[in-house]
């Protein structure tokens, strides 16, 4: 077993529209990987698959050997997810929901309260630890609740659009933790629309259009690739990888 | 701590009970035992062949309109209550947030004796046995009905899980099950009732025996039911019931800024704003509805003071409320202008804010209807001498209405664009009781 998260031929449609189509991918230990695409290019649909809240029409996924359908508190386990629509208790304090989730994912009381501390230090909610979470603005609750993904350092985080609404301070830091927590061998899937924050922070670059994958390139990839003065590699790696060529001579002609 | 005892903990931290949820908890006992006072004739309508008389009746038909919310609300909190999103992405047994679940809603149903307790107060001084029935059927039904709820969607959801049912099929299973845990509940209760009546002749002791053995075989059979298949299956069919309930649009999140959202403390002014806002524009597009509002509250005390007497005036709270539920109630006008513009979504405000103020716009809308309405049924009735019926008309016309209200703003959230039929189920619900419950006066 040397991959985190094993998603193989997975398929979902919504009535005659098919969200995802026949997707394969693999994360192993320390990889960061960036799922890219287009609004509906069905990114947000894998991701709530893989954390078990949606049903797939085919295809299985396993997080670190447990399918996610058939052994899912397994699974959940050793995953860390963070949803689109958050969805946090409100009358917790920051800091009781952290040792909520801590205390249900086993953590001891000394592991956890270093986990919480540090946490709440890199998201700059320290002063807040002690408000109760419907006084936390959008921006808030969103680091919050990527600290409760991230408290037991599970084997998987999976975050879906989680940086929208972060200030940049928070933004830089939260990406040297998981940085750091990816060296330390964890597998991170995120999905967002920054490219500028994903080209330093991710290993890999997972393209999705219409529901299948378009592009699978390493950070040594994008490297090699001749560098265009208008835009950054990435970006220019996804709009190639989307069809989306008369947007880059638009970008060209521009310049 | 075990992690059900902690997920049991945090569980009933987030769910904080005011103080003035306490206070109007408490102030609930002494006006529910003078509502039993305004409805129940000292006679309670006892007779040999029937020992249960107009009470028992009535603790039928109250547990009846109970179980029809409780059906859907069971539901609610096992699949789409907010915290079942949060609490599913972490590794927690099916059979702890079944255990979590139960506790609740049971401790609720529990609570809810309470105020009906007192409602039995006055019957219970003179006949003790009687009251304790109707208290028997009332939480005995609804545990009833909770337990019959728990495994019929249980049923249902894992009969969607095969390969060969559709998403629309799904959907429409999903929307079924409330509606036939109440149907089956409903019978339940009935033979509950029967228990009941059973229990109060001595010489029926047999069929006592028998229909309390069927009851508690329901209620264990269905629980047990429920729990296995919810501890085997329960991800399975959250992640089924998640795709077929709705698609959510998040459009607005994009938009959403880091400024500090609505603090506790300057809500009450934002939401003073929102309430003038709301009443401006209610009397300045909605003339007509105003007029409308005037009309029906007009003719309806018209045609009391026309009649000489009436025989069965206790349905006619609900049917003075039901009308203006399904034609004119603010409420709807309102929420439609906020679909329709979107301003709000994307505005720094809180929704429980946005709620709120819609709340109080529709109660300050609909005040001189409602004060109208009132003294319209109360003054004929003190005419008349029917002073049961005007404690009744007094406390119930505006009851009514402030829990319709309440009730739409709480479904929203469920059922986002779809109140209107929501509103009229209640309003049908109304109805049926206006009848239902003279005819259980007349038994």
């Amino acid at each position: 077993m040397n991959c985190v998260l094993d998603v193989q031929q997975i398929t979902k449609k919504y009535g005659e529209f098919t969200a995802v189509d026949g997707l394969s991918m693999q994360i192993a230990p320390g990889e960061s990987v960036a799922f890219i695409g287009p609004n509906g290019a069905g990114k947000s649909t894998t991701m709530r698959a893989i954390a078990g809240m949606t049903r797939l029409d085919a295809g299985s996924i396993r997080i670190m050997g447990n399918d996610v359908s058939q052994a899912p508190v397994e699974a959940r386990r050793h995953l860390g997810f963070v949803p689109q629509d958050i969805a946090l208790y409100q009358h917790l304090t920051g800091e009781e929901l952290l040792t909520f989730v801590a205390k249900i994912r086993g953590l001891d009381t000394q592991t956890s309260q270093t986990a919480i501390d540090e946490l709440l230090e890199i998201c700059d909610l320290g002063q807040a630890r002690r408000r109760l979470i419907r006084e936390y603005s959008g921006g808030m609750a969103r680091k919050v609740a990527m600290a409760a993904a991230l408290v037991a350092r599970p084997e998987l985080v999976v975050l879906d659009e989680s940086f929208v609404g972060l200030d940049p301070e928070s933004t830089f830091r939260l990406s040297q933790y998981l940085k750091r927590y990816t060296q330390a061998g964890g597998a991170l899937l995120l999905s967002s629309h920054i490219l500028d924050m994903l080209e330093p922070l991710c290993t890999r670059f997972f393209i999705l259009h219409k529901g299948q994958c378009v592009g699978d390139f390493s950070r040594n990839d994008l490297k090699n690739m001749p560098a265009t003065p208008e835009m950054s590699k990435l970006t220019a790696l996804y709009l190639r990888s989307t069809e989306q060529t008369e947007l880059m001579d638009a970008f060209a002609q521009k310049e | 701590m075990s992690p059900r005892q902690v997920l049991i903990h945090y569980a009933t931290a987030s769910k904080p009970t005011g103080m003035r949820s306490v206070v109007l908890y408490i102030l609930s006992l002494p006006l529910m035992a003078l509502l039993s006072w305004g409805i129940l004739e000292p006679s309670y309508g006892i007779t040999p062949d029937q020992p249960g008389g107009i009470p028992l009746e009535m603790a039928f038909w109250l547990t009846c309109l109970a179980s029809a919310f409780l059906s859907f609300f069971v539901m609610e909190v096992l699949f789409r209550r907010q915290d079942i999103k949060f609490l599913s992405q972490h590794p927690i047994l099916p059979q702890a947030i079944f255990a979590l679940r139960m506790r609740q809603t049971f401790f609720g149903i529990l609570r809810s004796s309470l105020p009906m307790a007192a409602f039995w107060f006055p019957l219970s001084l003179t006949h003790p046995m009687l009251g304790l029935m109707c208290l028997g059927v009332w939480v005995g039904g609804l545990c009833l009905c909770v337990a019959v709820s728990a495994a019929t969607i249980m049923y249902v959801g894992q009969s969607t899980l095969e390969p060969s049912t559709t998403r629309q099929a799904a959907a429409s299973k999903f929307t079924a099950a409330p509606a036939i845990a109440l149907a089956i509940s409903l019978i339940l209760v009935l033979l509950l009732k029967l228990l009941g009546e059973a229990l109060l002749k001595p010489q029926a002791m047999d069929a006592a025996m028998t229909a309390s053995g069927i009851v508690m075989g329901a209620f264990a059979a269905s629980m047990g039911y429920a729990y296995v298949v919810f501890s085997r299956r329960y991800y399975a069919v959250l992640a089924n019931f998640s795709d077929n309930d709705m698609v959510l649009l998040n459009a607005h999140y994009a938009y959403i800024d880091d400024k500090p959202r609505m603090r506790m403390l300057e809500a009450p002014s934002v939401r003073s704003l929102l309430v003038t806002k709301d009443i401006l524009q209610f009397r300045r597009r909605h003339t007509s509805t105003m007029l409308l509002m005037v009309g029906i509250a007009v003719l309806g005390a018209i045609a009391l003071f026309s009649t000489p007497s009436y025989s069965h005036e206790l349905f006619l709270p609900f049917l003075a409320v039901a009308p203006y539920l399904m034609l004119v109630h603010p409420w709807h006008v309102l929420q439609s202008e906020r679909f329709e513009t979107g301003l709000l979504d994307t505005m720094p405000i809180a929704s429980d804010v946005i709620a709120q103020a819609k709340r109080l716009a529709c109660f300050q809308i609909m005040f001189p209807y409602v004060v109208m309405a009132t003294l319209g049924l109360v003054v004929p009735m003190l005419f008349h001498g029917l002073w049961h019926s005007a404690i009744l008309a007094l406390v119930c016309t505006p009851g009514l209405y402030i829990a319709s209200t309440w009730i739409m703003s709480r479904m929203v959230y469920r059922f986002g664009q779809a109140t209107r039929p929501v509103t009229y189920l209640l309003a049908a619900l109304f109805v049926i009781s206006a009848f239902a419950l003279p005819t259980s006066m007349m038994s």
